[in-house]
């Protein structure tokens, strides 16, 4: 069975209609709706109404439930309380007008029965008066380590911090003390540092890099070291901090809460009681919420590539400024045969190469997914079922640390719990209801929500990591040629989408090259043109081209940036900085280009030398890497017959005129459309090729017909006459397709054969473009049903 | 959302969106269950969606949200009926019709129906993400930014669904025909 689009549109199709007492219900709900307001639809039972669905109680149980949870939910987004998915600093949050409503459909549960901890420090939360955002505002401090950018808080503007700048370094400094680092670390290193100066977030800069805060926890300093702050500077033992007013001032730079100095100045009682317990919990949070949250990296810097597969890290698993837990981001590590996911010394996944699923899993570990590459390997995403810990033993562990061979460690309190849980379903749940659960596997009373736990285990895994990983094909098959990843490209992270406009090969959102396969005749046009490569014929009078899309080298040396470019995978950002341009030249010509003396040229308007150097050496370099990389399943080559790079050396003259003709146009044009129709009972006696023959013969002018995509229709631009002859319907409504698709190729070879010189390109084109309409609307197979 | 355009959703696209939700659950009357949460939740919430275009253009939009909507309760709900019944092979037994091209021969019906039953079964097998995506590009005719956008799930995760989607598509009814 030839299975085309058409086909599998059509199957499809149906007349199924609700039932009348659905139709009726729903009318109802409406109704009922528009009468008692939001309010108080909650109340609206459904079972007044009646729903004449089988399953009866459940569903009107649920209906119910459902309406009660939607409002809830869509009061809390509409309030702004701070939700799992509340924007924030480092989280823009979802965009578009459908998100807050769509977000709550799928939170829903969430929220309703788990409370996020720490809401009362939320950024958002004005009341508390003693938080800072870290929104960013124009004058604001930034420093930059890297791609990394360190915003000012204003509670440390005001207050006078500085930030001294190092090479691999930022450190803020406050009265001689240290207040945090935020520095470069090789991205093998465990999140790890000590009570007294912790690690309160990691980002990643690219693949072997991470950067990683560190805060210097004064508050527990003051603690324990009798309520005195002691600095070096420079390796003099330089001021001793012990007035009450002193540490108030350190106090309010390190938990942003000011603390109440009479209290302070009972220095003992202060270290004694929860007052300073909860001074060291505010440092954590004011880590978290204020300091974490003023450190942004290049979105960039959250996907890793490597040779199978592309992984981008969900939401939940990056450094999440704002929001306890996590704690702090994952820790990437590349391993020998793939990537493995951290998170403060446990292995949350690995994706890596290896052999298929095996049929039993053990319960702790998870075969989330697995995939096939063209080479046959197997990329497979593994997880770790914290969760089976939790709920079995109450505690997670043991801890993975290479460092420290021998003690490995288990997390075990109850924050610890949740913080883990977080990372591993992306949910916050509750202290209370962790202490309830864990540990009680086997408790039958317990057993709903042990499986609550792990089914948001698997769902988190299956749907929000798993679609993460984009495992790359280093070639791409299809009935007519293969296509084989250039090295260069593949090891930059090119990557295939095929859509209906053929095979793209993209890369930052831009399309490198476009394959496509069109009937042979398409070469003719595009011989000459700048964003022709290659062609191969095949059978059926088609071909595989092969079009090159450098309008980016184009826009270098004509602006000196590249534009940005409608791609497969939606707009791309336009790119200005030299690094980029740079990046992006490598790609279309495999040469590290000077930037800055392309960019010169271009603006001093000299840039001819440096226009003709891009285009040859991209030219070249499709001739020699992407071309040989397309293989053709039939017959030969047809550029080895036309030479699309060399005009001259056409297989016939006619054609070599064809593409130096002017447009054809006539100068004795009928003046009434009626002047150009066909009389029906002749047109339906012509033979396919006579109508086209008669077409042939039809006045045309400079404006072709076209081809109008969206509505699958040939319409004709320009010309009231083409739009109204006869002849061109009857063509299009004719039902032997196939049988018109090789008359108009036949005709085609007629005309530049016979017409020679004078033949008309456009409507050459028209042909053309005709053939692939009839080819696209019959039994074009699906691209990608292979 | 008025109430108006609501009314106006009903009748130009909830014969669209009940005929996914059919495809969706497998059944005629999970089908409707599904069809009957959907609209409900979108009636409870229709101040809050706002129409993104005028007239048809609007309206098509609302409707990619209910479809989006029924494709997560479809979840929930098929998380919480683990027995859920599954749909037969038979269009018959499931209570789908077919919709045969006219004017054909009786055995030109008779060749396109077992087509189309063939099709909707290689359909069935598929896992429901793929199946999912498979709907609502070629039931809902969604363009790729369209499902991304009505999955919440990036644009290159619905390409490669899709693409392989249709490799299994293709192997089966392949096989099917030999």
């Amino acid at each position: 069975m030839i299975i085309t689009e058409n086909k599998m549109k059509k199957a499809f199709r149906t007349n199924m209609k609700p039932s009348s007492e659905t139709e009726h219900l729903l009318l109802e709900a409406l109704n009922q709706r528009a009468e008692e307001g939001e309010n108080k639809i909650i109340h609206t039972s459904t079972a007044e109404i009646g729903r004449p669905s089988e399953r009866g109680g459940r569903g009107l149980v649920f209906g119910l439930l459902l309406m009660a949870a939607a409002s809830v939910v869509v009061a809390l987004v509409i309030k702004g309380i701070p939700s799992l998915h509340a924007p924030s600093a480092g989280n823009p949050g979802p965009k578009g007008e459908w998100e807050p409503v769509a977000e709550a459909l799928v939170t829903e549960e969430t929220d309703l029965t788990m409370q996020a901890p720490y809401t009362t420090a939320a950024p958002e939360n004005e009341a508390e008066g003693t938080k800072e955002t870290a929104g960013v505002e124009d004058d604001q401090e930034r420093y930059e380590l890297g791609d990394l950018t360190f915003t000012m808080p204003e509670i440390w503007k005001t207050k006078g911090v500085e930030i001294v700048q190092e090479e691999h370094e930022l450190k803020a400094m406050y009265r001689g003390l240290q207040l945090c680092s935020i520095g470069k670390y090789p991205s093998k290193s465990l999140v790890g540092g000590d009570p007294l100066n912790y690690c309160a977030g990691v980002w990643y800069l690219d693949n072997e890099t991470t950067a990683m805060l560190f805060v210097h926890n004064w508050p527990m300093k003051i603690q324990q070291g009798s309520a005195a702050v002691t600095y070096e500077a420079e390796g003099i033992v330089g001021t001793e901090y012990t007035e009450a007013e002193d540490l108030a001032d350190i106090l309010y730079v390190t938990t942003g809460k000011e603390y109440d100095i009479e209290e302070l100045t009972k220095q003992d009682e202060f270290i004694s009681n929860e007052y300073a317990a909860e001074a060291v919990t505010d440092g954590r949070e004011f880590a978290s919420q204020v300091i974490a949250p003023a450190i942004s990296v290049d979105e960039e810097a959250y996907t890793f590539r490597t040779e199978y597969y592309t992984f981008t890290l969900p939401e939940p698993w990056r450094a999440s400024p704002g929001n306890i837990p996590p704690l702090c981001g994952v820790n990437v590590v590349t391993e020998d045969n793939g990537l493995s996911i951290m998170y403060r010394g446990l292995r949350l996944c690995s994706i890596f190469i290896g052999d298929e699923p095996a049929a039993d899993e053990c319960l702790s570990t998870y075969t989330a997914a697995g995939w096939r590459t063209e080479k046959g390997e197997h990329v497979m995403l593994q997880a770790e079922n914290w969760a089976q810990n939790i709920l079995a033993r109450g505690i997670v562990g043991p801890v993975y640390d290479e460092n420290q061979s021998s003690d490995s460690f288990y997390y075990n309190s109850d924050y610890d719990l949740q913080d883990i849980l977080y990372m591993i379903t992306g949910r916050i749940w509750n202290i209370e209801e962790i202490s309830e659960f864990k540990g009680q596997a086997e408790n039958p009373d317990m057993s709903e929500v042990v499986l609550e736990v792990q089914h948001a285990f698997t769902d988190f895994i299956t749907r929000q990591v798993v679609p993460m990983i984009d495992v790359q094909m280093s070639s791409y098959e299809t009935d007519e040629y293969t296509f084989q990843m250039p090295e260069l490209w593949k090891e930059k992270g090119a990557s295939f989408v095929m859509d209906p406009n053929g095979l793209h090969v993209v890369y930052r959102g831009l399309t490198l090259c476009l394959i496509r396969v069109e009937p042979a005749a398409q070469v003719c046009f595009y011989a000459a043109n700048n964003d022709f490569a290659d062609a191969w014929e095949i059978e059926a009078a088609n071909a595989v081209i092969l079009y090159e899309n450098i309008t980016p080298v184009f826009d270098v040396w004509s602006d000196g940036w590249i534009h940005s470019d409608i791609s497969p995978t939606g707009p791309a950002a336009a790119f200005t900085s030299d690094e980029d341009i740079a990046d992006i030249l490598y790609m279309y010509t495999g040469q590290e280009i000077d930037v800055e003396q392309v960019k010169e040229q271009a603006e001093a308007a000299s840039g001819t030398e440096i226009q003709t150097f891009l285009t040859n050496a991209a030219s070249e370099f499709f001739k020699t890497s992407v071309s040989p990389a397309v293989s053709v399943k039939t017959t030969e080559n047809f550029s080895t017959k036309y030479k699309p790079y060399d005009p001259n050396a056409l297989k016939s003259g006619y054609l070599r005129d064809l593409l130096n003709a002017e447009p054809y146009s006539y100068t004795d044009l009928p003046d009434a459309a009626a002047d150009c129709q066909i009389p029906e009972e002749d047109l339906h006696a012509l033979t396919d090729e006579e109508l086209i023959l008669t077409l042939l013969d039809y006045p045309y002018d400079d404006e072709i017909p076209r081809l109008n995509t969206s509505s699958n229709a040939v319409r004709y631009w320009g010309d009231y006459r083409v739009q109204a002859f006869n002849g061109f319907r009857e063509l299009t409504e004719r039902e032997d397709r196939d049988g018109i698709t090789a008359a108009l190729s036949r005709c085609i070879d007629y005309i530049v054969t016979e017409y020679g010189y004078i033949a008309p390109r456009n409507l050459l084109d028209y042909l053309v473009r005709l053939i692939s309409y009839l080819k696209g609307s019959m039994d074009v197979p699906l691209p990608l049903l292979r | 959302m008025t109430q108006r355009e609501m009314e106006r959703l009903l009748a130009r696209f909830g014969q669209d969106i009940f005929a996914f939700c059919c495809y969706l659950t497998g059944r005629r009357d999970t089908g409707e269950e599904l069809y009957q949460d959907t609209m409900l939740k979108t009636i409870e919430r229709m101040e809050q969606i706002e129409l993104r275009g005028e007239d048809d253009e609007g309206l098509l939009h609302a409707r990619n949200y209910c479809l989006g909507v029924a494709v997560r309760l479809n979840k929930s709900l098929a998380r919480k009926e683990i027995r859920r019944m599954h749909p037969s092979l038979d269009d018959e037994e499931n209570g789908f019709d077919y919709v045969i091209s006219d004017p054909l021969t009786p055995e030109q019906r008779l060749i396109e129906q077992q087509e189309i039953q063939s099709i909707r079964n290689a359909v069935r097998s598929l896992s429901e993400k793929y199946r999912e995506v498979v709907y609502l590009y070629y039931y809902a005719e969604q363009s790729v930014k369209e499902i991304a956008e009505t999955l919440h799930i990036p644009q290159g995760t619905v390409k490669s669904r899709m693409n392989y989607a249709k490799k299994v598509l293709a192997r089966l009814l392949r096989e099917e025909s030999l």
